[in-house]
Protein backbone atom coordinates (compact mmCIF):
# COMPACT_ATOMS: atom_id res chain seq x y z
CA UNK A 1 0.00 0.00 0.00
CA UNK A 2 2.73 2.20 0.88
CA UNK A 3 4.71 1.88 -2.42
CA UNK A 4 1.13 2.46 -3.90
CA UNK A 5 0.58 5.81 -2.40
CA UNK A 6 4.09 6.79 -3.52
CA UNK A 7 3.62 6.01 -7.33
CA UNK A 8 0.58 7.94 -7.38
CA UNK A 9 1.69 11.04 -5.41
CA UNK A 10 4.89 10.94 -7.59
CA UNK A 11 2.34 10.63 -10.77
CA UNK A 12 -0.02 13.83 -9.21
CA UNK A 13 3.77 15.27 -9.01
CA UNK A 14 4.70 15.21 -12.30
CA UNK A 15 1.73 15.96 -13.91
CA UNK A 16 1.65 19.11 -11.51
CA UNK A 17 4.47 20.45 -12.58
CA UNK A 18 3.48 19.57 -16.75
CA UNK A 19 -0.07 21.59 -15.90
CA UNK A 20 1.85 24.54 -15.02
CA UNK A 21 4.89 24.12 -17.39
CA UNK A 22 2.14 23.74 -19.88
CA UNK A 23 1.26 26.57 -22.21
CA UNK A 24 -1.97 27.22 -21.58
CA UNK A 25 -5.28 25.59 -19.63
CA UNK A 26 -6.52 24.36 -23.54
CA UNK A 27 -2.71 21.84 -23.24
CA UNK A 28 -3.17 21.35 -19.87
CA UNK A 29 -6.63 19.68 -20.12
CA UNK A 30 -4.76 17.13 -22.09
CA UNK A 31 -1.59 17.03 -20.06
CA UNK A 32 -3.98 15.52 -17.15
CA UNK A 33 -5.90 13.27 -19.72
CA UNK A 34 -2.88 11.59 -21.16
CA UNK A 35 -1.34 11.51 -17.78
CA UNK A 36 -3.94 9.20 -15.80
CA UNK A 37 -4.87 7.61 -19.39
CA UNK A 38 -8.73 8.76 -19.33
CA UNK A 39 -11.52 9.33 -22.06
CA UNK A 40 -11.49 13.22 -21.43
CA UNK A 41 -11.34 16.01 -19.40
CA UNK A 42 -12.99 19.17 -19.36
CA UNK A 43 -12.26 22.16 -17.16
CA UNK A 44 -15.28 24.97 -16.94
CA UNK A 45 -15.32 27.74 -14.96
CA UNK A 46 -18.97 29.28 -14.22
CA UNK A 47 -18.90 32.85 -15.21
CA UNK A 48 -16.52 35.34 -15.49
CA UNK A 49 -16.35 38.80 -13.77
CA UNK A 50 -13.68 41.26 -14.11
CA UNK A 51 -14.72 44.10 -11.96
CA UNK A 52 -18.09 45.53 -12.89
CA UNK A 53 -17.62 43.66 -16.61
CA UNK A 54 -19.78 40.70 -16.75
CA UNK A 55 -18.49 38.06 -19.27
CA UNK A 56 -21.71 35.68 -20.27
CA UNK A 57 -19.62 33.03 -22.29
CA UNK A 58 -18.00 31.37 -20.09
CA UNK A 59 -14.16 29.55 -20.12
CA UNK A 60 -14.27 26.16 -20.84
CA UNK A 61 -11.39 24.37 -21.67
CA UNK A 62 -11.87 20.31 -23.10
CA UNK A 63 -10.26 17.45 -24.78
CA UNK A 64 -13.87 16.60 -26.50
CA UNK A 65 -13.54 15.98 -30.40
CA UNK A 66 -14.55 19.17 -32.17
CA UNK A 67 -17.41 16.59 -33.68
CA UNK A 68 -19.21 16.54 -30.18
CA UNK A 69 -18.55 20.16 -29.25
CA UNK A 70 -20.24 21.11 -32.37
CA UNK A 71 -22.77 18.96 -31.21
CA UNK A 72 -23.17 19.93 -28.34
CA UNK A 73 -23.19 23.62 -29.39
CA UNK A 74 -25.85 23.47 -31.88
CA UNK A 75 -28.44 21.57 -29.70
CA UNK A 76 -27.49 23.94 -27.04
CA UNK A 77 -26.78 20.76 -24.56
CA UNK A 78 -25.65 23.22 -22.12
CA UNK A 79 -28.58 24.49 -21.08
CA UNK A 80 -29.41 20.07 -20.26
CA UNK A 81 -26.27 18.93 -19.35
CA UNK A 82 -26.65 17.61 -15.83
CA UNK A 83 -23.34 17.21 -15.22
CA UNK A 84 -23.01 21.52 -15.07
CA UNK A 85 -26.50 22.26 -14.38
CA UNK A 86 -25.84 20.44 -11.15
CA UNK A 87 -22.28 20.64 -11.07
CA UNK A 88 -21.90 24.81 -10.58
CA UNK A 89 -24.15 24.43 -7.43
CA UNK A 90 -22.36 21.08 -6.09
CA UNK A 91 -19.79 21.81 -4.00
CA UNK A 92 -18.89 17.78 -3.05
CA UNK A 93 -17.42 15.42 -5.99
CA UNK A 94 -19.84 13.53 -7.57
CA UNK A 95 -19.66 10.40 -9.89
CA UNK A 96 -22.13 11.24 -12.76
CA UNK A 97 -23.94 7.72 -11.70
CA UNK A 98 -25.57 10.26 -8.91
CA UNK A 99 -26.81 12.18 -11.24
CA UNK A 100 -30.48 11.93 -12.03
CA UNK A 101 -30.64 12.93 -15.81
CA UNK A 102 -34.04 14.57 -17.36
CA UNK A 103 -35.23 12.49 -20.66
CA UNK A 104 -33.60 15.33 -22.84
CA UNK A 105 -30.41 14.78 -20.81
CA UNK A 106 -30.34 11.14 -21.91
CA UNK A 107 -31.07 11.60 -25.06
CA UNK A 108 -27.73 13.93 -24.80
CA UNK A 109 -26.24 11.05 -23.14
CA UNK A 110 -27.03 8.27 -25.95
CA UNK A 111 -25.67 10.49 -28.44
CA UNK A 112 -22.60 11.45 -26.69
CA UNK A 113 -21.94 7.35 -26.42
CA UNK A 114 -22.69 7.34 -30.33
CA UNK A 115 -20.23 9.82 -30.36
CA UNK A 116 -17.66 7.20 -28.68
CA UNK A 117 -17.52 8.57 -25.64
CA UNK A 118 -17.39 6.42 -23.03
CA UNK A 119 -19.91 5.94 -19.91
CA UNK A 120 -18.67 6.92 -16.93
CA UNK A 121 -17.31 10.58 -15.20
CA UNK A 122 -16.45 12.07 -12.30
CA UNK A 123 -16.63 15.54 -11.31
CA UNK A 124 -15.21 18.41 -8.93
CA UNK A 125 -16.34 21.09 -8.23
CA UNK A 126 -14.47 24.26 -7.49
CA UNK A 127 -14.58 27.08 -5.29
CA UNK A 128 -12.18 29.67 -4.39
CA UNK A 129 -11.26 32.36 -1.86
CA UNK A 130 -13.43 35.22 -4.27
CA UNK A 131 -16.12 32.82 -4.54
CA UNK A 132 -15.43 31.85 -8.03
CA UNK A 133 -17.13 28.43 -9.01
CA UNK A 134 -15.56 25.89 -11.62
CA UNK A 135 -15.56 22.37 -12.44
CA UNK A 136 -13.60 19.92 -13.58
CA UNK A 137 -15.15 16.53 -15.34
CA UNK A 138 -13.10 13.72 -16.25
CA UNK A 139 -14.80 10.51 -18.02
CA UNK A 140 -13.60 7.51 -18.76
CA UNK A 141 -12.43 5.79 -21.95
CA UNK A 142 -15.39 3.50 -23.73
CA UNK A 143 -15.04 -0.01 -22.41
CA UNK A 144 -13.64 0.88 -19.05
CA UNK A 145 -14.05 -1.78 -16.39
CA UNK A 146 -12.87 -0.55 -12.82
CA UNK A 147 -13.85 3.12 -13.36
CA UNK A 148 -15.24 2.82 -9.63
CA UNK A 149 -11.46 1.57 -8.49
CA UNK A 150 -10.20 4.84 -10.92
CA UNK A 151 -11.84 7.16 -9.08
CA UNK A 152 -11.39 5.70 -5.65
CA UNK A 153 -7.40 5.86 -6.66
CA UNK A 154 -6.71 8.66 -8.54
CA UNK A 155 -9.30 11.17 -6.75
CA UNK A 156 -7.18 12.92 -3.76
CA UNK A 157 -4.86 13.98 -7.16
CA UNK A 158 -7.94 15.20 -9.12
CA UNK A 159 -8.86 17.58 -6.35
CA UNK A 160 -5.27 18.74 -6.22
CA UNK A 161 -4.76 18.95 -9.92
CA UNK A 162 -8.21 20.91 -10.27
CA UNK A 163 -7.28 23.66 -8.55
CA UNK A 164 -3.75 23.97 -10.03
CA UNK A 165 -6.07 24.00 -13.17
CA UNK A 166 -8.03 26.48 -12.10
CA UNK A 167 -5.39 28.82 -10.70
CA UNK A 168 -4.02 28.93 -14.29
CA UNK A 169 -7.12 29.69 -15.84
CA UNK A 170 -7.90 32.80 -13.20
CA UNK A 171 -3.95 33.62 -14.59
CA UNK A 172 -5.02 33.41 -18.24
CA UNK A 173 -8.22 34.90 -18.09
CA UNK A 174 -7.43 38.03 -15.78
CA UNK A 175 -3.06 37.82 -16.37
CA UNK A 176 -2.97 38.31 -12.13
CA UNK A 177 0.23 36.40 -10.92
CA UNK A 178 -0.18 35.11 -7.91
CA UNK A 179 0.60 37.59 -4.53
CA UNK A 180 2.69 36.35 -2.16
CA UNK A 181 0.15 34.27 -0.19
CA UNK A 182 -0.72 34.56 3.56
CA UNK A 183 0.94 31.67 5.64
CA UNK A 184 0.23 31.66 9.48
CA UNK A 185 2.39 31.22 11.92
CA UNK A 186 1.90 27.34 12.72
CA UNK A 187 2.16 26.71 8.52
CA UNK A 188 4.98 28.95 8.82
CA UNK A 189 6.85 26.57 11.84
CA UNK A 190 6.10 23.42 9.67
CA UNK A 191 7.58 24.68 6.95
CA UNK A 192 10.84 26.05 8.57
CA UNK A 193 11.94 22.36 10.24
CA UNK A 194 10.77 20.98 7.02
CA UNK A 195 13.54 22.91 5.58
CA UNK A 196 15.52 21.97 8.53
CA UNK A 197 14.99 18.42 6.86
CA UNK A 198 12.67 17.44 9.31
CA UNK A 199 10.25 14.61 8.25
CA UNK A 200 6.01 15.15 9.60
CA UNK A 201 7.13 12.92 12.51
CA UNK A 202 9.86 15.17 13.89
CA UNK A 203 7.98 17.96 13.41
CA UNK A 204 5.00 16.57 15.45
CA UNK A 205 7.45 15.78 17.86
CA UNK A 206 9.01 19.15 17.99
CA UNK A 207 6.19 21.26 18.23
CA UNK A 208 4.10 19.10 20.58
CA UNK A 209 1.07 18.05 18.14
CA UNK A 210 -0.22 15.54 16.34
CA UNK A 211 1.43 14.31 12.76
CA UNK A 212 -1.94 14.62 11.06
CA UNK A 213 -2.12 18.11 12.33
CA UNK A 214 1.44 18.90 10.90
CA UNK A 215 0.70 16.98 8.01
CA UNK A 216 -3.06 19.52 7.58
CA UNK A 217 -0.93 22.38 7.83
CA UNK A 218 1.75 21.63 5.49
CA UNK A 219 -0.94 20.61 3.02
CA UNK A 220 -2.12 23.38 3.49
CA UNK A 221 1.19 25.82 3.16
CA UNK A 222 1.75 23.90 -0.30
CA UNK A 223 -1.56 24.47 -1.53
CA UNK A 224 -1.39 28.10 -0.95
CA UNK A 225 1.88 28.43 -2.42
CA UNK A 226 1.19 26.17 -5.20
CA UNK A 227 3.54 23.61 -5.15
CA UNK A 228 3.73 19.93 -6.64
CA UNK A 229 5.35 18.82 -3.76
CA UNK A 230 7.24 19.94 0.07
CA UNK A 231 10.15 20.64 -1.03
CA UNK A 232 9.08 22.65 -3.76
CA UNK A 233 6.74 24.90 -0.92
CA UNK A 234 9.96 25.01 1.25
CA UNK A 235 12.11 26.44 -1.71
CA UNK A 236 9.34 28.69 -3.34
CA UNK A 237 8.92 29.96 0.98
CA UNK A 238 12.50 30.39 1.11
CA UNK A 239 12.49 32.31 -2.14
CA UNK A 240 9.90 34.73 -1.12
CA UNK A 241 11.47 35.18 2.27
CA UNK A 242 8.75 33.95 4.44
CA UNK A 243 11.06 31.69 6.26
CA UNK A 244 14.56 31.72 6.37
CA UNK A 245 17.32 29.13 6.88
CA UNK B 1 -31.63 8.91 8.14
CA UNK B 2 -28.31 11.32 7.05
CA UNK B 3 -27.98 13.08 3.82
CA UNK B 4 -26.66 16.03 2.33
CA UNK B 5 -28.46 18.68 0.67
CA UNK B 6 -27.06 20.95 -2.09
CA UNK B 7 -27.76 23.71 -3.85
CA UNK B 8 -29.13 21.63 -6.85
CA UNK B 9 -31.77 20.41 -4.73
CA UNK B 10 -32.37 22.66 -2.08
CA UNK B 11 -35.99 23.65 -3.33
CA UNK B 12 -36.94 19.54 -3.20
CA UNK B 13 -36.95 19.87 0.27
CA UNK B 14 -38.76 23.29 1.60
CA UNK B 15 -40.07 21.99 5.04
CA UNK B 16 -36.52 20.17 5.49
CA UNK B 17 -34.74 23.46 4.90
CA UNK B 18 -37.25 25.83 6.41
CA UNK B 19 -37.09 24.23 9.90
CA UNK B 20 -33.56 23.88 9.64
CA UNK B 21 -33.12 27.55 10.09
CA UNK B 22 -35.64 28.16 12.24
CA UNK B 23 -33.84 25.25 14.70
CA UNK B 24 -30.30 26.87 14.47
CA UNK B 25 -32.24 30.34 15.02
CA UNK B 26 -33.62 28.62 18.29
CA UNK B 27 -30.46 26.59 19.37
CA UNK B 28 -27.92 29.44 18.14
CA UNK B 29 -29.91 32.51 19.18
CA UNK B 30 -32.07 32.05 22.03
CA UNK B 31 -30.37 29.06 24.04
CA UNK B 32 -26.62 29.97 23.10
CA UNK B 33 -26.86 33.79 22.92
CA UNK B 34 -24.54 34.14 19.98
CA UNK B 35 -24.86 37.01 17.42
CA UNK B 36 -26.58 35.86 14.83
CA UNK B 37 -28.55 37.12 12.11
CA UNK B 38 -32.19 36.32 12.73
CA UNK B 39 -35.04 37.65 10.79
CA UNK B 40 -38.74 36.13 10.97
CA UNK B 41 -37.60 33.08 13.14
CA UNK B 42 -34.97 32.06 11.54
CA UNK B 43 -31.03 32.13 11.51
CA UNK B 44 -29.59 32.52 7.85
CA UNK B 45 -26.10 34.67 6.97
CA UNK B 46 -23.83 35.37 4.02
CA UNK B 47 -22.43 31.90 4.07
CA UNK B 48 -25.86 30.17 3.45
CA UNK B 49 -26.31 32.34 0.55
CA UNK B 50 -22.77 30.72 -0.92
CA UNK B 51 -24.64 27.37 -1.89
CA UNK B 52 -23.46 25.26 1.12
CA UNK B 53 -23.59 21.84 1.30
CA UNK B 54 -25.69 21.50 4.71
CA UNK B 55 -25.76 17.60 6.16
CA UNK B 56 -28.97 16.70 7.80
CA UNK B 57 -30.19 13.81 9.65
CA UNK B 58 -34.12 13.65 9.20
CA UNK B 59 -37.14 11.24 8.64
CA UNK B 60 -37.13 8.83 5.59
CA UNK B 61 -39.65 11.39 4.18
CA UNK B 62 -37.41 14.06 4.96
CA UNK B 63 -40.05 16.03 6.68
CA UNK B 64 -38.73 16.05 10.02
CA UNK B 65 -35.66 17.58 11.27
CA UNK B 66 -33.46 15.57 13.99
CA UNK B 67 -30.00 17.60 13.35
CA UNK B 68 -27.88 19.79 10.59
CA UNK B 69 -24.63 21.06 9.90
CA UNK B 70 -23.04 23.60 6.90
CA UNK B 71 -20.15 22.20 5.19
CA UNK B 72 -18.13 24.35 3.56
CA UNK B 73 -14.42 24.23 1.12
CA UNK B 74 -11.88 26.23 2.92
CA UNK B 75 -10.60 27.02 -0.54
CA UNK B 76 -13.43 29.23 -0.82
CA UNK B 77 -15.13 31.62 1.85
CA UNK B 78 -15.03 30.45 5.10
CA UNK B 79 -16.91 31.52 8.49
CA UNK B 80 -14.41 30.61 10.69
CA UNK B 81 -11.61 32.51 9.26
CA UNK B 82 -13.95 35.79 8.42
CA UNK B 83 -15.50 35.78 12.32
CA UNK B 84 -12.32 34.54 14.23
CA UNK B 85 -9.17 36.15 12.57
CA UNK B 86 -9.32 38.95 15.15
CA UNK B 87 -9.34 37.05 18.22
CA UNK B 88 -7.78 34.02 16.94
CA UNK B 89 -4.10 33.88 16.29
CA UNK B 90 -4.16 33.21 12.55
CA UNK B 91 -4.62 29.73 12.48
CA UNK B 92 -7.95 29.89 10.97
CA UNK B 93 -6.33 30.36 7.74
CA UNK B 94 -5.93 26.80 6.78
CA UNK B 95 -7.24 26.41 3.01
CA UNK B 96 -6.62 23.28 0.82
CA UNK B 97 -8.69 21.14 -0.92
CA UNK B 98 -9.78 17.93 1.20
CA UNK B 99 -9.95 20.65 4.03
CA UNK B 100 -13.55 21.31 4.58
CA UNK B 101 -14.94 23.64 7.79
CA UNK B 102 -18.28 22.46 9.48
CA UNK B 103 -20.20 25.30 11.21
CA UNK B 104 -23.92 25.61 12.86
CA UNK B 105 -24.01 21.90 14.15
CA UNK B 106 -26.82 21.63 16.19
CA UNK B 107 -29.50 19.09 17.18
CA UNK B 108 -33.36 19.13 17.76
CA UNK B 109 -33.52 17.83 21.29
CA UNK B 110 -37.68 17.97 21.22
CA UNK B 111 -37.82 15.89 18.01
CA UNK B 112 -35.25 13.55 19.34
CA UNK B 113 -37.07 13.09 22.52
CA UNK B 114 -40.47 12.67 20.93
CA UNK B 115 -39.02 10.34 18.15
CA UNK B 116 -35.58 8.47 19.83
CA UNK B 117 -36.05 8.67 23.27
CA UNK B 118 -33.19 6.01 23.41
CA UNK B 119 -31.20 8.74 22.36
CA UNK B 120 -29.42 11.17 24.48
CA UNK B 121 -28.06 14.49 22.72
CA UNK B 122 -24.70 13.11 23.84
CA UNK B 123 -24.83 10.31 21.63
CA UNK B 124 -27.29 12.50 19.09
CA UNK B 125 -24.33 14.96 18.22
CA UNK B 126 -21.99 11.48 18.83
CA UNK B 127 -24.42 10.43 15.74
CA UNK B 128 -24.13 13.40 13.49
CA UNK B 129 -19.90 13.11 13.64
CA UNK B 130 -19.68 10.27 12.81
CA UNK B 131 -22.17 10.40 9.77
CA UNK B 132 -20.02 13.48 9.03
CA UNK B 133 -16.81 11.48 8.87
CA UNK B 134 -18.30 9.21 6.60
CA UNK B 135 -19.81 11.62 4.33
CA UNK B 136 -16.65 13.43 4.22
CA UNK B 137 -14.67 10.12 3.71
CA UNK B 138 -17.01 9.30 0.50
CA UNK B 139 -15.90 13.09 -0.84
CA UNK B 140 -12.20 12.98 -0.42
CA UNK B 141 -12.17 15.23 2.31
CA UNK B 142 -9.25 14.24 4.65
CA UNK B 143 -9.28 17.16 7.53
CA UNK B 144 -12.73 19.00 8.99
CA UNK B 145 -12.43 22.23 11.12
CA UNK B 146 -15.09 23.17 13.41
CA UNK B 147 -16.40 25.07 15.80
CA UNK B 148 -17.86 24.05 19.34
CA UNK B 149 -18.76 24.99 22.97
CA UNK B 150 -16.17 23.54 25.28
CA UNK B 151 -17.93 21.01 26.40
CA UNK B 152 -18.55 19.32 23.99
CA UNK B 153 -14.83 18.58 23.07
CA UNK B 154 -15.34 15.77 26.21
CA UNK B 155 -18.49 14.23 23.96
CA UNK B 156 -16.56 14.18 21.10
CA UNK B 157 -13.55 12.39 22.60
CA UNK B 158 -15.77 9.16 24.22
CA UNK B 159 -16.82 9.14 20.52
CA UNK B 160 -13.64 8.60 19.70
CA UNK B 161 -12.51 12.34 18.02
CA UNK B 162 -9.66 13.15 18.78
CA UNK B 163 -9.85 17.12 18.67
CA UNK B 164 -6.95 19.52 18.33
CA UNK B 165 -8.33 22.71 19.72
CA UNK B 166 -7.03 25.36 17.43
CA UNK B 167 -8.24 28.44 19.62
CA UNK B 168 -11.11 29.70 21.57
CA UNK B 169 -12.91 32.90 21.98
CA UNK B 170 -14.91 34.97 24.40
CA UNK B 171 -17.79 37.33 23.48
CA UNK B 172 -19.70 35.10 21.04
CA UNK B 173 -22.45 34.29 23.59
CA UNK B 174 -22.48 32.52 26.99
CA UNK B 175 -19.61 30.39 26.84
CA UNK B 176 -16.57 30.77 25.25
CA UNK B 177 -16.31 28.73 21.32
CA UNK B 178 -13.76 27.07 20.12
CA UNK B 179 -12.33 26.02 17.30
CA UNK B 180 -10.68 22.76 16.36
CA UNK B 181 -9.58 20.50 13.59
CA UNK B 182 -9.91 16.59 13.17
CA UNK B 183 -8.58 13.87 11.10
CA UNK B 184 -10.84 12.01 8.99
CA UNK B 185 -10.05 8.63 7.96
CA UNK B 186 -10.70 4.86 8.11
CA UNK B 187 -9.12 4.72 11.33
CA UNK B 188 -11.02 7.71 12.59
CA UNK B 189 -14.19 6.09 11.57
CA UNK B 190 -14.24 2.82 12.82
CA UNK B 191 -12.59 4.26 16.21
CA UNK B 192 -15.53 5.86 16.38
CA UNK B 193 -18.11 3.09 15.03
CA UNK B 194 -16.35 0.91 18.14
CA UNK B 195 -16.96 3.46 20.51
CA UNK B 196 -20.57 4.24 18.97
CA UNK B 197 -21.54 0.20 18.99
CA UNK B 198 -22.47 1.00 15.20
CA UNK B 199 -21.68 -1.15 12.35
CA UNK B 200 -23.47 -0.14 9.68
CA UNK B 201 -23.01 3.06 7.28
CA UNK B 202 -25.30 6.22 8.64
CA UNK B 203 -24.81 8.65 6.02
CA UNK B 204 -25.96 7.30 2.24
CA UNK B 205 -25.00 9.66 -0.83
CA UNK B 206 -28.27 9.29 -2.22
CA UNK B 207 -30.15 8.63 1.02
CA UNK B 208 -32.27 5.77 0.08
CA UNK B 209 -31.12 3.92 3.10
CA UNK B 210 -32.90 3.48 6.30
CA UNK B 211 -31.00 4.08 9.68
CA UNK B 212 -29.57 0.58 11.26
CA UNK B 213 -31.22 -0.14 14.44
CA UNK B 214 -28.05 0.34 16.72
CA UNK B 215 -28.48 3.94 16.43
CA UNK B 216 -30.23 4.18 19.90
CA UNK B 217 -28.12 1.80 21.46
Amino acid sequence: MGDMTDRFSLLQETIFREIQNAENVEKAVFTLRDGYSLGHVTYHLAQTIKGDLHIDSPFVRTTYPPEWIAIYLTRSYVTVDPVIKEGMRRSLPFDWSELEPTEEAMKMMVEFHAQGMGEFGYSIPITDKVGRRALLSVNSKPGERNWSKVVQSFRPDWMDLAHVLHKKAIIELFGDEDPVPILSPRELETLHWSAQGKDYKEISAIIGISEHTVRTYMRSARYKLNCANMSQAVAKALKLNLIDL
Amino acid sequence: MFVTLQAHEYHKYPVLMDRMFRLRKEVFADQLEWDVSVENGRERDFYDEKMPVYLVWCNEERTVLYGSMRLMPTTGPTLLYDVFRRTFPVELSLSAPGIWEGTRMCIDQDALARDYPNIDPGRAFSLMFLALCECALDHGIHTMISNYEPQMKLIYRRAGVDVHELGRADGYGKRPVCCGMFEVSDAVLSRMQSKLGISSTLYHKNGRHPDPIELAA
